[in-house]
């Protein structure tokens, strides 16, 4: 039933709950990150490579994807893919 | 001398880098252009004249790296791997360097001729950015050419500098990449292995396949093809081209390589590979770019913060939607009115008058007046929508927007089954349906592209807007723009319907993940906008008015060839009257009676072209003239019908201006009541609810023949076919209960029940299908 699974939904998402989970998925927005391991190929090839500086522009609870910058450029990335993506914050 | 015949280049670099910018200018073609990622999705060849020479251009889809994931970029890669262009032109984005000499790395190493194209040189001083062009060159060991495509600027050095040289072979670089110690040492002990194995004939041992067997759509790479370094770092990369029909024990030493570098630097090679290559980038771009500010995107990103509002982004993308409608529909109408009154006049009362003082015959009269001047007037007179949303099409096109649109519609189009990107081929789809189907191609999973190319007929492609305009005209006059504005949204509802279905039924599982590019908006230029919206109006309105002008005629000739006389009912029996005829009866449920087999027609004839929905009408009415007309010569003159159609303007463009404003406020028309009465549509549907469950069926039903044609070339016969059955037994099953309902206040009939039983009949239909379907989806 639809309602079952309502409320179970976990939303590793959502920074503000998981503030402590290291995946670029659980990044705060309008911060910057260091990509610390970045397993997914096609993300890699587009700039997020191991040791670059990015940037977090939107990430909401309630949307499936984060828009990052890297250097000039803006992407949309899905959680899917940022769940895999380790950074570090930088201060 | 560069040698005369003509030599191929290739235009290859990052998807929006301007490659086609550059193309149309280097060929005066005339290929689209727009402001985001994965505007070109198939090959596109051109000739450049310069001086004596004529060089054959390719412009490619765009490709981030050369390991293609999409269709799209698979076209390029193959490309570059089989056809063996005899030059590979790279266009660089100046304004984002490092992502696009990664490409130009990969392309660099496998020494082959290449020439780079530094693009966008127009935005490095508002970026405040200096390139040194001589160090670069340097560094890459290859020319490169700064230019602005857009500008026109260096593109006649470009020129001269292709033709300049001797041979294509001067530009091969020597650069070389620094990878990680451990990458170059495997490629040793591959090598060695390899040397000691295979002895002399090393495409033998590797391949079981014959060499020569390489195709444009079974690519490949055999040893010796390109350089012998880089072979093997491509092997070490998994390139599919490569390790395809590989010799077994060769991959798996390969394979074990693989593992000790990944357990030596806990990475995967190929991500070690590419790093490899980004800390040479990054080296170089250091070196050569002297930068003051730190980014370009401060505009971009405070216009994001608005249409990619979280809370903002869905109504502000509904609305520019209404707009890009309610502007098309509300201001086309005063234009169209123009034409009708000024065209009519001039093209069939002052044809008509013309004629008479010329002496012709009353049928040469309707052929040349009626039927020509008039169906020239039909083609005018849906012009204005037609341009107007073409304009506005292209306006978002060029601004970037069709982008934010992929992550605004996310949510949304997640719910239906499929990723944001899938976005961007529908909203192509209100222009033609035909590119819409092509742009899947840049979809990541054949899951997603499959149901995104059943739903893009549903979205109103512009070839309807003239049968919807003809409708709305007659029977909805005051308020034709708010319908056809309705028949919009109901295409997208009966998308979601379909898409739910096709979800629970055909495509079990998940969207792919996506990753996407947001380009930086620009305002559209004056120029630009035009040009483009300019020829894909030319080049439609030129194909359908020609589609409707020759239907119109042909339908109009055969149906004044006689059969036979029929005694019973006293008229003179044609091959179209009793086909309709005998076709009608299936029609009937929906409400178009006997006496209406012009519908029926129509039907049929817009399987072919929507357009020609309209032509197969004007024909019909056009040759039942033939024996009628007899109609009194009005008193014409070109000024009158001029001023009458100028005053008639200005009343419309001011009463288009009110309800733009005040869209659902209905105005008062008395005059051309009486006109429309007689028009010869109200003779045909007697009632509006017979109208509106004839459009319902035309909203809905099959797509026109090319863009089935289109369907199978990318999806396949099987889906094409269901595609067509779906639509039309969906279209009958909407128009027919529609039908139905509205005639309930007179008692239920048994018609009701059709619908019904034939919609378990659809869903067993689709069921069936997805059995198969389903092993397609995995193959892909
Ligand atoms: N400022 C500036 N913009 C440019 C220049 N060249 C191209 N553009 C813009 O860049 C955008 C992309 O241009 P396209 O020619 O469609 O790019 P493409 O490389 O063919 O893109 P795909 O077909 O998607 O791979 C368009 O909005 C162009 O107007 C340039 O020299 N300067
Ligand atoms: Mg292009």
């Amino acid at each position: 039933m639809w309602f079952k699974n309502r409320g179970r939904k976990p939303c590793g998402a959502c920074p503000r709950r998981r503030p402590l989970d290291n995946s670029l998925e659980s990044a705060f927005e309008d911060e910057q990150y260091k990509i610390i391991n970045n397993p997914h190929r096609k993300s890699f090839e587009l700039g997020l490579f191991n040791g670059n500086v990015i940037k977090v522009i939107r990430n909401n609870c309630n949307q499936r994807n984060i828009i990052i910058g890297v250097a000039d450029s803006r992407y949309i990335i899905s959680k899917d893919i940022a769940r895999h993506i380790k950074v570090e914050m930088v201060s | 001398m560069l040698a005369k015949n003509k030599l191929r280049i290739a235009l290859i670099g990052n998807p929006n880098s301007g490659k086609t910018t550059l193309f149309n200018a280097l060929t005066g073609s005339n290929q689209h252009v727009g402001n985001w990622p994965g505007v070109t999705v198939e090959k596109k060849s051109g000739i450049m004249k310069h001086k004596d020479y004529e060089l054959e251009i390719i412009d490619l889809p765009g490709i981030y790296s050369l390991n293609a994931q999409s269709l799209d970029e698979k076209i390029a890669r193959n490309f570059i791997v089989n056809e063996q262009p005899d030059l590979i032109l790279n266009i660089v984005d100046a304004g984002n360097m490092e992502r696009n000499l990664y490409l130009t790395m990969q392309l660099l190493q496998y020494r082959k001729p290449v020439l780079i194209a530094l693009n966008m040189i127009d935005l490095l001083e508002k970026m405040d950015m200096i390139v040194d062009y001589p160090k670069m060159e340097t560094m890459l060991n290859c020319p490169i050419m700064p230019i602005s495509a857009t500008k026109k600027e260096g593109l006649e050095e470009l020129k001269n500098k292709l033709i300049s040289v001797d041979s294509f072979q001067e530009y091969i670089s020597t650069a070389k990449v620094a990878y990680d110690e451990v990458i170059f040492a495997s490629i040793d002990r591959i090598e060695n292995f390899l040397e000691a194995e295979a002895g002399e004939d090393i495409n033998q041992y590797l391949y079981t396949k014959q060499v020569d067997s390489c195709q444009i759509d079974d690519p490949c790479i055999y040893y010796g093809t390109i350089d012998k370094h880089y072979f093997f770092l491509r092997l070490l990369e998994q390139d599919e081209l490569i390790i395809k029909n590989i010799n077994y024990d060769f991959m798996n030493f390969v394979n074990r390589e693989r593992e000790k570098i990944s357990k030596h630097t806990r990475m995967q090679t190929e991500l070690l590979i590419a790093e490899g290559i980004y800390g040479y980038v990054r080296g170089l771009c250091k070196d050569v770019i002297q930068r003051k500010t730190s980014s370009r995107k401060k505009n971009s990103d405070s216009l994001d913060q608005v249409f990619l509002n979280q809370i903002f982004g869905l109504p502000v993308f509904v609305l520019i939607m209404y707009l890009v409608f309610s502007l098309s529909m509300t201001f086309s109408e005063p234009f169209i009115g123009f034409i009708e009154i000024f065209f009519e006049g001039l093209l069939v009362d002052g044809t008509r008058n013309l004629l008479t003082m010329m002496h012709f015959p009353e049928f040469l009269k309707i052929i040349i007046a009626d039927g020509l001047g008039g169906g020239l007037m039909t083609v005018l007179s849906f012009v204005p929508p037609i341009f107007l949303i073409f304009l506005c099409l292209s306006i978002l096109e060029d601004s970037g927007y069709m982008a934010r649109a992929a992550f605004v519609m996310d949510k949304v189009m997640r719910y239906l089954g499929l990723s944001g990107k899938a976005v961007i081929p529908m909203i192509v789809g209100f222009g033609c349906t035909v590119p819409a189907i092509m742009a899947t191609r840049t979809l990541d999973s054949k899951r997603d592209r499959v149901m995104t190319i059943l739903l893009v007929p549903f979205i109103q492609c512009g070839a309807k807007i003239p049968v919807y305009t003809m409708f709305a005209m007659v029977f909805f006059r005051q308020y034709a723009g708010l319908a056809i504005f309705l028949i919009y949204l109901l295409g997208i509802f009966f998308a979601f319907i379909s898409a739910i279905l096709f979800k629970k039924l055909l495509f079990i599982g998940h969207t792919s993940e996506f990753v996407m590019e947001l380009p930086s908006y620009h305002l559209p230029t004056w120029n630009g906008i035009m040009t483009h919206t300019w020829f894909k109006l030319k080049s439609f309105v030129l194909r359908a008015g020609q589609t409707i002008l020759i239907v119109m005629i042909f339908m109009a000739l055969l149906n004044s060839l006689p059969l036979y006389h029929n005694a019973k009912d006293n008229i003179t029996e044609t091959p179209l009257t009793l086909s309709g005829k005998v076709l009608t009866p299936l029609f009937k449920p929906m409400g178009i009676e006997k006496d209406n087999w012009h519908a029926t027609l129509a039907l049929f004839t817009g399987f072919f072209a929507k357009e020609a929905i309209i032509g197969t009408f004007e024909g019909l009415n056009l040759s039942e003239n033939f024996d009628t007309h007899a109609e009194e010569e009005e008193e014409f003159s070109i000024a009158d019908s001029f001023i009458e159609a100028i005053s008639e303007f200005k009343e419309g463009i001011i009463g288009a201006f009110h309800k733009f404003f005040n869209p659902f406020k209905l105005e008062e028309i008395e005059q051309e009541e009486e006109e429309l009465n007689t028009h010869y549509l109200k003779h045909k549907f007697k009632s509006v609810h017979q109208v509106i469950a004839y459009l319902l069926f035309i909203m809905i039903y099959a797509p026109c023949m090319a863009s089935i044609v289109a369907a199978r070339t990318e999806a396949g016969s099987r889906l094409a076919l269901f595609q067509v059955v779906y639509l039309t037994v969906l279209a009958w099953i909407v128009g027919t209960f529609y039908y139905q309902f509205s005639q309930l206040k007179d008692g239920i009939s048994w018609m009701m029940l059709l619908p019904i039983v034939l919609s378990f009949g659809l869903l067993a239909f689709i069921k069936f299908y997805a059995k198969d379907e389903n092993n397609i989806m995995d193959r892909g």
